[in-house]
């Protein structure tokens, strides 16, 4: 259980591996600071799906850095993710439609569904993703 | 990930680990092939999945198509924690069915 404020900032060159160095980061302070299963589980789920997206859509090479921020504190976890590629707003995108047949778009939404909160901002080049994830549903 | 005929009609699937991009990316040929070269209801048993992100949904909805193309189901089963959470907020309803054990997920299957 998580008992005081703890913080974490890294940045990451923007590659293919940024997601295989990046989590483990993420994961030990978390581990460190016995943070509740499910804002272990919430925080992956975003950082794949942001980095999994800046990988599928960006251009190549519009994308050349990420920054992460974490602030963990016994109401949750704060996470920023920001990275240098394109424009590009998730709350802005529509909720997937009600056909459960199709297949994609289902990361956006399960992150909505899943954070307590969930803001962006373009802010200086930047794509900042700020969310709050909370021990409990 | 492992295979398994449990009656004529129905195959168990058992997934482990994480289903992230990476690890789906590396058993969705694998898992694609097997359901459909058997023609058969599948169960899905995710009891030792500890991760999943919308890859996952992804390969799970797009074979649960084309089993139902064939008038067989895909139920998952054996969902824990976070993951059962996900499932619930995924918008699987009519598609994929979810079931807490294994017997009940053959009791979906039996009653279709």
């Amino acid at each position: 259980m998580v008992t005081a404020e703890a913080a974490l900032q890294f940045d990451l060159p923007f590659d293919p591996q940024a997601l295989e160095r990046g989590w483990p980061l993420i994961e030990a302070f978390l581990d460190r600071h016995a943070a509740e299963p499910r804002i272990g589980f919430v925080a992956n789920l975003v950082f794949e799906e942001i980095l999994t997206n800046i990988e599928r859509h960006a251009p190549a090479g519009g994308c050349s850095a990420i920054h992460v921020a974490l602030a963990l504190a016994p109401d949750g976890l704060q996470l920023e993710i920001a990275d240098d590629g394109p424009a590009f707003d998730p709350c802005a995108i529509p909720q997937p439609p009600a056909d459960p047949a199709r297949e994609g778009g289902r990361g956006i939404h399960l992150m909505r569904r899943m954070t307590h909160r969930m803001r962006y901002r373009r802010e200086q080049g930047w794509n900042r993703l700020e969310v709050l994830i909370t021990p409990t549903a | 990930m492992e295979f398994e005929n449990i009656g004529p009609d129905v195959v168990r699937v058992t997934l482990h680990g994480r289903l992230d991009a990476r690890s789906i990316d590396d058993i969705e040929t694998r898992f694609t092939a097997a359901l459909a070269a058997g023609d058969k209801h599948a169960l899905v048993d995710l009891g030792d999945v500890g991760f999943a992100a919308s890859m996952a949904l992804r390969m799970l909805i797009s074979n649960a198509r084309v089993l139902l193309r064939r008038g067989h189901r895909l139920v998952i089963f054996g969902a824990r924690g976070s993951v059962a959470e996900m499932l619930e907020h995924s918008g699987l309803d009519g598609l994929i069915d979810l079931a807490g054990t294994e017997a009940e997920a053959i009791a979906v299957i039996a009653g279709r």
